[in-house]
């Protein structure tokens, strides 16, 4: 795979590119504020440059989107062991691409950033980030081998590493015991398949009295038909994102097996039925719902009965998972002490910590012998929740990922609300993403 | 041009009064008891309209405080539970501690940065606006349209560039970005400024400087206290504006002790693991009451004071 | 001829006074807003991912957004639609609001306060509302259409409805509006009424002829205001729809961002700020032009 960096030659370099901008375009600008303007102290930059002899204290700033406390517990952990290193936690509660990314552009990226997963591989793509394999190496206790596969093996590219997960959410199927009860209906079992979980949905569903068999399909959520298309046998992409393959028979089948039964509307609400109903399932009107473990959390104050299975299978055992990398951007100023913090949340202790408070598997399978996403008090089939990470695969991370995805969205919605059939959308944009994949690459 | 200017100034003013009688037809004279008949009828749709629509627009706001109040169980409720009952009162407290942040913090950041905020962008603006509604020099009407062209690009696309301005200046992570650039005037405020100056008759200018005064003192003395109300107006929508920005201390701050309350409010949607939907709208709720409190007590200041009648002929 | 120097050496000495009154814009304006804006027109020129080194590109933004974006034309449709009639819409029931809070009946404060609050209230629960509001079955205005015998839409999911949808939940936000308005409506000197009154008009004819041009300063505002804010709204449809259903609620300011910062083509997306801004400094200098045949200013007016 050709990263882009050949003819750098003919690229003004970055920093370069915004003096000249800042400094050409508004030479006025630059002149009024050398006028106002205070002497320039970074704050993300540490502000020590003194000689290296002196034992100065180490700081790391560490930028994350959800709630800082979580973290709190594993600074004060990892301060036991480095006493003279200060983490600053950053969270970005919202738009948290627009503010990375901002800062990734000035080149002030904090040390430390946990990343989604398609913009792991797209800082990895463009340079932003550092290799990670030859720390990984050098550290004698780090068994990746511990890790779950997938998660390992999806931030690397031509043997570069480029960040490393924490905890991760699968998608299973939740159901709602009283209603498989009222209608005498047995639990599914993790053998199951589509046609399976069809028919208990339809001895189950009374949409007159709104009460359905399946929750609605997510239709605008386009890596929830991923799945469908993955448990039929199907692909997004080939191996190295240089093609789309979502106008292959299997794809066009799954879209079409679970549109055909959005249309019909009786064990799943129609699109018009559901929009801005909130959840169905939640509010025990639906009595199935395939969904990530994250709504574990809410459900564990549910007011009726329920439980899990891995999600039907048409052709594979497959599931959807979602997953965050810690990556060290190229521009921090210490990349050893950056690695400190990092291998310190990836370690047994430190992700442990994280997967505790947030309730979810974790990336170590030594960790998760731990079974931190118990929730207590709820009697569920609680082993299902970590052997997801074993058959399921990651939202995939193409290149050119946003527009890519926005072109297929708007072909698999088409065949939501009844406009095309899949077999039109899909064989229409496949050719279009492909050649949107190679247009970047 | 002076064909069209009939169109509304020549109506208004002095000249309709010298006219007596031109309406007459109109308002043909009515007996005294069938006008108060019409008053109480006026009144009454006034009400009707007042209440079906204040119900409507009030939807949203009950909604919000009825969610705030609800269990956690109640809040995906279908359909939905408009009087949840226990009544949660608890989640207000839930809502400013669970998250474990320093609220108080953030409160006072907040207020700083909008009073700072208010009391600059009002100084600066009136005095920009007083500069274009009043004085007369070259280019004036082109640089108008440059004030109004700076409103004109979306924000997205002028932040990258602004976030490596405050980077090279060292404003990073400061309320420096989300003061300072307001103390030198902000576009909308200068805009409604100027249009509330150019209702101001002229008369008043031409007697001052007849005896003398300076421009800066038409300002201060004649301009300025007749436009209380617009610069009222200006004081709490800045302060509206700076209470609830989301974008720019998102962007350009960066330590948690530095977070103002929309931050705050912004990392309960944040908590995509669980949502809260509950203490989400417990917090909206408390962040809403200092702003319609200070409406409800300052609305007598921008609307219904002081105008220029009285002062005219 | 001393009389005339002395007369242009005082137009000068006005004209300084005025540059020193518009100077903090001035100083602003070059110390934080022109070095943005300039960059952002160069940026517009050049291929950047905003985490790669940027790539001169020429003109190629621009031919491609002309040329080989059918989402662009969308967007820009979508758009002028929500402009051309949601601000007149939004602009009427502001002023309807106004006036009728401009009665004389009790509780006033109060009910400004309400008519106020929606534009405060949090955007997401606005969305919350709405959704349901707009449910296609269980629905609050389905369920009034179905009183008087309509079958509603389906609203929000719908390509033909969305926009409509969207439209008539924006008069929920003419809060600001309305203060303006109403502001500027108290500023109306009442002798003016009373004048017409002695002369026996009648309400409409008070409205017509000394509302409607006292008004005209304020209306004028907004109406430019609206223009602005129209073709780069964003949030509500951002939260509600995420430019869906197949992109009929797409709006130029959501493609936009959506470029920049999820499909990181910030050249382009700058480009395409650079298109909107071209059309909407066409539309204030039309509205400015207009301005001179219906806004009545009691400054200017008096000067000539």
């Amino acid at each position: 795979m050709n990263t882009s960096k050949t003819n750098s030659s003919k690229l003004v370099s970055r920093r370069e590119f915004l003096r000249n901008v800042l400094v050409t375009a508004g030479a006025v600008t630059a002149s009024a504020l050398a006028g106002c303007a205070p002497p320039v102290t970074p704050i993300t930059q540490p502000k020590a440059e003194t000689p290296t002899a002196a034992p100065t204290p180490k700081e790391i700033v560490y930028a994350f989107h959800d709630p800082a406390d979580f973290r709190k517990r594993a600074v004060e952990l990892f301060n036991e062991k480095y006493p003279d290193i200060k983490v600053t936690l950053q969270q970005i509660p919202e738009e948290f691409p627009t503010k990375i990314f901002t800062m990734a552009a000035a080149g002030t990226l904090p040390d430390v950033v946990r990343v989604w997963e398609p913009m792991v591989l797209e800082f990895g793509r463009a340079g932003q980030v550092i290799d990670l394999q030859p720390m990984v190496d050098a550290e004698p206790e780090f068994r990746p081998e511990d890790f779950i596969e997938s998660l390992w093996k999806f931030p690397v590219i031509a043997g570069k590493r480029f960040g490393i997960a924490d905890g991760w959410n699968g998608h299973l199927c939740f159901y709602n015991k009283d209603l498989f009860d009222q209608a005498g209906v047995p639990y599914p079992d993790e053998n199951w398949n589509w046609d399976d979980y069809v028919a208990s949905a339809r001895k189950i569903s009374r949409p007159e009295e709104k009460i359905w068999g399946s929750d609605g399909l997510f239709i605008g959520w386009l890596h929830w038909s991923y799945k469908l298309i993955w448990q039929n046998g199907g692909q997004v992409y080939n191996e190295d994102y240089t093609e789309c393959l979502l106008d292959r028979p299997e794809a066009i089948e799954a879209i079409q097996y679970w549109a055909d039964l959005l249309h019909e509307a009786v064990i799943m609400p129609s699109p018009a039925q559901a929009e801005g109903l909130g959840d169905l399932f939640q509010s025990g009107r639906a009595a199935m719902q395939r969904v990530g473990t994250w709504v574990m959390g809410p459900l564990a104050k549910a007011p009726f009965k329920w439980d899990m299975v891995p999600e039907p299978k048409r052709k594979e055992r497959r599931t959807l998972l979602h997953t965050a990398f810690n990556v060290i951007p190229t521009t921090t100023k210490d990349k050893e002490t950056a690695w400190k913090w990092l291998n310190w949340i990836v370690g047994p202790v430190g992700m442990y910590e994280y997967v505790k408070e947030n309730a979810t598997p974790a990336a170590r399978r030594s960790v998760n012998e731990r079974r931190p996403w118990v929730r207590e008090g709820v009697d569920a089939h609680w082993d299902y929740v970590p052997q997801a990470g074993e058959y399921g695969i990651l939202v995939p991370a193409p290149p050119n990922v946003g527009e890519v995805e926005k072109l297929q969205n708007d072909a698999i919605q088409a065949v939501y609300l009844g406009k095309m059939t899949a077999k039109e959308a899909l064989t229409e944009v496949a050719p279009k993403v492909t050649e949107a994949l190679r247009r970047q690459a | 041009m002076d064909r069209s200017r009939s169109f509304s100034s020549a109506r208004v003013g002095q000249e309709h009064m010298r006219q007596p009688g031109q309406w007459g037809v109109i308002g043909i004279g009515r007996a005294f008891a069938s006008r108060r008949r019409f008053e109480l009828l006026r009144h009454a749709i006034t009400y009707l309209l007042l209440c079906t629509l204040g119900f409507a627009m009030l939807l949203p706001f009950l909604w919000m405080v009825s969610t705030a109040l609800k269990p956690d169980a109640l809040v995906f409720s279908i359909p939905p539970k408009w009087f949840p009952r226990p009544w949660v009162w608890r989640n207000f407290i839930d809502a400013m501690t669970i998250l474990g942040h320093p609220v108080h913090l953030y409160a006072r950041n907040t207020v700083i940065i909008a009073v700072l905020g208010v009391v600059g962008v009002a100084i600066s603006s009136s005095l920009v606006a007083f500069g274009f509604a009043r004085l007369e020099f070259p280019g004036r009407d082109t640089l108008f349209l440059l004030v109004l062209s700076t409103m004109m690009l979306p924000r997205f696309i002028t932040i990258v560039p602004q976030f490596i301005l405050f980077q090279k200046m060292g404003w990073l992570d400061t309320f420096k970005p989300l003061i300072v650039p307001y103390w030198f005037g902000a576009p909308f405020h200068i805009f409604l400024l100027r249009q509330f100056f150019l209702a101001i008759p002229a008369e008043l200018d031409d007697a001052a400087r007849v005896d003398g005064a300076s421009s800066f003192r038409i300002y201060l003395r004649i301009i300025l206290p007749l436009s209380k109300p617009a610069l009222a107006t200006v004081a709490i929508f800045a302060f509206v504006y700076h209470w609830n920005d989301l974008l720019e201390p998102l962007i350009f701050l960066s330590s948690q002790n530095n977070w103002t309350l929309a931050l705050f409010l912004a990392s309960f949607q944040g908590y995509m693991m669980e949502p809260r939907w509950n203490l989400l709208m417990a917090a909206s709720t408390i962040l809403t009451l200092p702003v319609l409190i200070l409406f409800f007590f300052a609305q007598r200041l921008f609307i219904g004071g002081i105008t220029v009648t009285g002062i005219k002929g | 001829m001393r009389r005339q120097q002395r007369w242009s050496r005082r137009r000068l000495m006005r004209a300084l006074e005025g540059y020193l009154f518009i100077s903090p814009w001035i100083v602003g304006f070059l110390a934080f807003t022109a070095g943005p804006i300039l960059a952002s027109l160069v940026l517009s020129f050049f291929e950047w991912s905003l985490i790669r080194p940027p790539r001169f590109a020429g003109i190629d933004n621009y031919v491609k957004i002309f040329t080989a974006d059918p989402l662009f034309w969308q967007s820009l449709k979508v758009t002028l639609i929500y402009v051309v009639v949601a601000i007149p819409l939004q602009l009427a029931f502001a002023l309807f609001l106004a006036i009728l809070l401009n009665q004389k009946v009790r509780l006033i404060p109060l009910f400004r306060t309400i008519f106020y609050l929606p534009s405060q209230v949090s955007a997401v629960a606005i969305a919350v509302i709405f959704l349901w509001i707009y449910h296609p079955e269980l629905g609050l205005l389905n369920e009034l259409l179905r009183y008087v015998g309509i079958k509603g839409p389906a609203w929000l999911i719908s390509e033909r409805w969305a926009l409509p949808a969207l439209i008539g939940m924006s008069l929920w936000s003419v809060g600001g509006a309305m203060i303006i308005l109403l502001a500027g409506l108290q500023d109306v000197p009442q002798h003016l009424y009373e004048a017409a009154s002695l002369d026996g008009a009648g309400e409409f004819a008070k409205f017509r002829f000394i509302t409607l041009p006292m008004l005209s300063p304020v209306l004028f505002f907004n109406l430019v205001l609206g223009i602005i804010g129209g073709f780069q709204y964003f949030t509500q449809a951002y939260v509600m729809t995420r430019g869906g259903p197949l992109n009929a609620t797409l709006f130029y300011a959501l493609y936009l961002y959506l470029n920049a910062f999820n499909f990181l083509k910030m050249g382009y997306a700058a480009a395409l700020a650079w298109i909107l801004f071209v059309i909407m400094i066409v539309v204030t200098i039309w509205q400015l032009r207009l301005a001179r045949h219906w806004v009545y200013y009691e400054y200017e007016g008096a000067r000539r």
